[in-house]
């Protein structure tokens, strides 16, 4: 395995503030979400895996061999700071979803006991259901997970994707019935026709032609 | 039958609203022709649109000409003459009405059932005159695929998807009949968004009396009391059929683009699946029901 300190780009005496910075903003970079579709998305993928262990592998050490439930919460491997609650099990969904294993994140999931399954549990399930296409049912959980806990940005934002994504159905039939309304090409012909008009009248409206 | 599947007129044009009356009409009669006057009294918008679909895919000019009609008797309409797209659409409504109402049968209690069991030998008899219009075991495949949502129902589903799947097979399934290749695929499409699209409105039009009535809602399966407030849809209920549903015909719209675009029909058929159904369910989500939907929908 590499250096982790290496795969995070920061020295062996970066105080725990700046290793988690680190780790943020590499995690967004590498995100498969914020290169879903790019050419590098499978090699991204990759390199997500091997800075979540870097990652993992430097809250190990820092912690003294052991780790406790809090820091493997921090390493979630999307960008995510504000999630108030968590439990292992969610960390782990968390990561095979990074990783596009989503059968194996749906197991878990599906085994999650009623008790835990709070705002995040359904916020994940929503993102699981996305990926199978089965939308109705994935913003059934979505906005669940929004109502539970109305502060998150991350739920928030995963539904105004959706909401994005929606109001973008039927775009098409209104962009082609208005191609060549008015443009700027037929506004300056328009405006250049009158001046024409002007000139044999005797006026001028635009000197230079 | 449902009545979600229409134009949304204020942006078709005259001569298009026109024609899409004309089809309306068209297979109206046609309906009284193949499968009994009484037949008639089960037209539907969404076969209409079956019917422009199966126009475009087997390319096929409709034939307008104005006739008189006892339910228009001063003034004479124009409606499309009798062809083979038309014949198969009023058949395969047949099957479906005939499909339906055994459910109904089966299924509902008090009014409705009598209702069903009123309708039954008419409904019978439309679907034994459909039969020899219809490849071989169209009526069993019909059975079988409204058996399927059944059985989901009877479980209780809670997976709106699920549901709304099983019926969009049905639908996507009529749609392709006896067509093969490429514009089967797109028939099928075209038939698997709208089926789940109808399925969907009709299951937040009928949750508030669903619940009442302790029936079978999907949405009430899966939202629980959180689908309803003050006897009304929730607004987060709205909201996430507002996303999700338009979300969920993205594939019909992709299939949409691909009919021919010199067929007269298509812009119909086209403004049905992007403006029409979006617009059905604002109408339905904003709870106003039974009413027509206005123009407030106009952007």
């Amino acid at each position: 395995m590499k250096d982790p300190y290496q795969v995070l780009n920061i020295p062996r005496t970066a105080s725990d503030e700046e290793v988690k910075k680190a780790y943020h903003s590499m995690a967004r970079r590498y995100h498969p979400d914020t290169n879903a579709g790019s050419a590098q998305a499978a090699g991204y993928e990759e390199k997500m895996k091997e800075i979540n262990e870097a990652y993992d592998a430097i809250q190990k050490e820092r912690s003294g061999g052991g780790s406790s439930a809090s820091d493997e919460w921090g390493s979630y491997s999307s960008y995510n700071t504000y999630s108030s609650s968590g439990t292992t099990s969610f960390y782990e969904v968390r990561k095979l979803i990074a990783e596009g294993r989503f059968a194996d994140a749906k197991l878990i999931i599906d085994s999650t006991p009623m008790s835990d399954r709070g705002a995040e549990w359904n916020y994940l399930m929503g993102c699981l259901l996305t990926q199978s296409g089965l939308y109705y049912d994935a913003m059934r959980y979505i906005e669940t997970a929004c109502y539970l806990d109305p502060q998150n940005l991350e739920y928030q934002e995963a539904k105004r994707r959706m909401q994005r994504r929606s109001s973008d159905y039927g775009n098409v039939y209104r962009t082609s019935e208005n191609v060549g309304d008015c443009d700027l090409c037929s506004t300056c012909s328009a405006v250049l026709c009158c001046d024409t008009c002007c000139e044999c009248m005797g006026g001028d409206c635009i000197r230079c032609c | 039958m449902f009545g979600y599947v229409k134009p949304f007129t204020p942006e078709l044009k005259v001569a298009q609203a026109e024609r899409y009356r004309a089809l309306y009409c068209g297979l109206c009669r046609e309906m009284g022709r193949v499968t009994g006057q009484s037949s008639r009294l089960t037209l539907s918008y969404d076969f209409t649109f079956f019917a422009a679909v199966r126009m475009i895919l087997l390319e096929e000019e409709p034939v307008f000409r104005p006739v008189r009609c006892p339910v228009h008797p001063v003034k004479k309409r124009l409606a499309a003459d009798s062809s083979p797209a038309l014949r198969f659409s009023a058949a395969v409504s047949a099957a479906l009405v005939y499909g339906k109402n055994a459910d109904d049968l089966a299924d509902e209690r008090g009014i409705s059932r009598l209702r069903a069991r009123l309708a039954r030998p008419f409904a019978a008899s439309m679907s034994a005159r459909a039969q020899k219009l219809l490849p071989e075991g169209t009526t069993q495949g019909v059975f079988t695929r409204l058996d399927a949502l059944g059985a989901l129902e009877k479980e209780n589903c809670p997976s709106a998807d699920e549901t709304a799947a099983c019926f969009g097979d049905l639908l996507g399934w009529l749609f392709s009949l006896g067509l093969e290749g490429e514009a089967a695929q797109t028939a099928r499409a075209l038939g698997d968004g709208i089926g789940r699209f109808v399925y969907l409105c009709d299951a937040a039009d009928d949750l508030p009396e669903d619940v009442k009535k302790k029936r079978y809602n999907p949405l009430y399966a899966g939202w629980g009391d959180l689908a309803l407030s003050d006897g009304a849809l929730s607004d987060v209920l709205k909201s996430a059929l507002s996303v999700s549903v338009p979300i969920g015909l993205e594939k019909a719209g992709e299939a949409a683009e691909k009919l021919d675009p010199s067929h007269p029909c298509t812009p119909i058929v086209k403004n049905i699946v992007y403006l029409g159904l979006p617009a059905s369910l604002k109408h339905v989500l904003s709870g106003k029901r039974g009413k027509e939907p206005g123009k407030e929908t106009l952007r």
